[in-house]
């Protein structure tokens, strides 16, 4: 394990797509900084020979559904929950702008 | 007037006549009117609703048609499991007008059976925390002391069952959230054995942990609701396509000479009123003829590192959905598609869900992953070996639920860590897929309830239920109700 504990709120914030003020930045780093730091005690376990668990149930196989049509959400049904909608499409801000 | 009875007693009363099924849903959704005030358990009350059901079910039995499972029986529902055409909110502003577009299995199991779903729970937004004041919408308070917490992340569910507002309400477990507020509450809360019920509808937080079970008065209404609960479904691929057991049936086999393992090393530091009232509770145990054998669980003390680091993972890549573009909160501030997400993450996440989105991030990211994720799963594939070798010797295990009674809302602090380690008896659980159950165990000195914890092995959900029925039947614990919300209905 990482022995200095550097968060990087900022860049965690990026990352996570949530934004926070200077305030929050700091106010996060010095929790997971603790919260880390508690988490060193599991180098205290060999994990030699184990291999990542995949599942707690290890005979589970991944289950394929029948490969065939079903009942499916509309699209008045979908776009009942949405902010902001244009001609029957979800609508957003400009991906790409372009400068003139 | 009526009594506050078990659901199973309810129902039975139903059936017969005795009580029509507007009946019982009034006296309920008056005692809800009268006492929510207090609790703040309930975030929606479905008046009209939950009526309309009572009285489609009273021409039913009037008519003499078959009657589901849980006929006549109101049942409320955490409010992280969708309920079509009800808004869902998860305890935060992002979902706070979101109206969910389909339900949740259990939802169409319970109401197929004739249940009266009645409202929608207070918890920790989106199921992540134990106290349950990491709600967007208040906390909720604990009906045996109102200056405490009922706990959480299931706390409007626990308290509404101990407040007898409710007989039944539905909960999530993915770290002790159905346990550990069933324990401060003085109630039965089960957590079957992950894939027993659907997940198809619940709000993902960590999916290889989450497990939706009961609230209740007692096991046998545990067992009665565990009956509807584990139909099957085709939409959760985690979910076994095993039969169940008849769970009625079972927790009243015999349970003399079940042999119950206890981790006295992984206790050692229980406080010493706590672990008098765990051996006493041990001491009833063994007058119904269990026996106990000493075992070695030390490894559950990574449990929480182990915890934390999984759950908090899957929580990032489970809430990245939430951006503001096609359901929930959409910042009015943004301008860009960019700002879409900063912003409405940033306004619809309450303090402690970006706390753990932060870590899940951290641990996810490409320089740490090795290091945490990958060392953390390895860990789980021990501890899951090592619980295996202990069911080898036994056929139960026993523990505390929490490390302390139901602590006061102010003692919420700044330091998360605090509240993560009243987890250190649950999470071992959620880890290894098992079923568990907390059954209220006595009283301390201050008179807060306190719970035994029963943990079975993988799909042996009904023998975790029959250890806790065949104690209820020797004790009285689940009986009590708090000051003030006793009485009639």
């Amino acid at each position: 394990m990482v022995k200095e504990k550097d968060p990087n709120t900022k860049r965690l914030s990026r990352l996570a797509r949530i934004k926070l003020t200077e305030g929050q930045q700091e106010a996060f780093d010095k929790k997971l900084q603790r919260i880390l730091s508690y988490m060193d005690l599991l180098e205290e376990v060999s994990t030699e020979g184990l291999a990542p668990c995949v599942c707690v149930f290890e005979t589970l196989k991944n289950p394929l559904a029948e490969d065939a049509t079903g009942a499916v959400l509309s699209r008045d049904e979908f776009l009942a929950t949405t902010p902001q909608q244009v001609g029957g499409m979800v609508k957003i801000p400009p991906v790409m702008t372009f400068e003139e | 007037m009526m009594e506050a009875e078990t659901a199973k007693i309810l129902g039975e009363k139903f059936r017969a006549g005795d009580l029509s099924a507007k009946e019982i849903t009034q006296a309920y959704l008056g005692r809800i009117s009268k006492h929510d005030g207090k609790l703040n358990a309930f975030l929606q009350v479905f008046e009209k609703r939950s009526l309309k059901k009572a009285e489609e079910l009273d021409r039913k039995r009037k008519g003499g048609r078959p009657l589901g499972k849980l006929a006549g029986i109101p049942i409320a529902i955490k409010d992280n499991i969708l309920l079509k055409g009800e808004i869902t909110t998860c305890g935060s502003k992002f979902l706070e007008n979101y109206s969910s577009l389909y339900s949740a299995t259990v939802c169409e199991l319970l109401e197929k059976e004739d249940a009266i779903l009645i409202g929608k729970t207070n918890l920790d937004e989106f199921a992540m925390g134990g106290s349950g004041t990491h709600s967007a919408y208040g906390p909720t308070k604990n009906p045996w002391d109102l200056s405490r917490t009922p706990g959480g992340s299931s706390s409007g569910s626990a308290a509404c069952v101990a407040a007898r507002l409710t007989p039944l309400s539905l909960g999530s477990d993915t770290g002790g959230s159905i346990r550990q507020p069933a324990s401060f509450t003085g109630i039965t809360g089960f957590k079957p054995s992950y894939g027993r019920v659907s997940r198809y509808g619940l709000v993902a937080f960590a999916s290889s942990m989450d497990q939706i079970g009961p609230f209740s008065q007692d096991a046998e209404d545990a067992a009665l609701v565990m009956e509807v609960l584990s139909g099957s479904c085709q939409k959760d691929a985690t979910q076994i396509q095993s039969p169940p057991p008849n769970f009625l049936e079972k927790i009243n086999e015999p349970i003399a000479g079940t042999k119950v393992g206890i981790p006295w090393d992984f206790m050692k530091e229980l406080e010493s009123s706590s672990r008098s009232h765990f051996e006493k509770t041990l001491e009833i145990c063994k007058e119904l003829g269990v026996e106990f054998i000493p075992i070695d669980l030390s490894v559950l003390k990574y449990g929480i590192a182990l915890y934390y680091i999984l759950a908090t993972a899957e929580a990032s890549a489970n809430l990245a959905r939430f951006d503001g573009v096609r359901y929930g909160k959409r910042s009015s501030r943004a301008t860009t598609l960019d700002e879409i997400y900063d912003f409405s993450r940033q306004e619809g996440f309450g303090s402690e869900v970006k706390n753990r989105i932060l870590l899940g991030t951290y641990i996810l990211s490409s320089d740490h992953i090795d290091t945490y994720y990958v060392k953390a799963q390895k860990i789980r594939t021990l501890i899951i070996r090592k619980m295996r070798e202990a069911f080898g010797q036994c056929d139960l295990i026993a523990m505390p639920v929490t490390p302390s009674v139901a602590f006061p809302l102010d003692q919420i602090g700044e330091d998360p860590l605090k509240e993560y380690l009243q987890d250190l008896y649950t999470v071992g659980v959620n880890i290894a897929g098992l079923p568990a159950i907390s059954v209220p165990s006595g009283f301390n000195h201050e008179g807060l309830p306190m719970g035994l914890q029963i943990i079975g092995p993988q799909m042996h959900d009904s023998d975790v239920l029959r250890l806790a029925h065949h104690f209820q039947k020797a004790t009285d614990f689940a009986t009590k109700i708090p000051d003030g919300f006793g009485g009639e209905l």
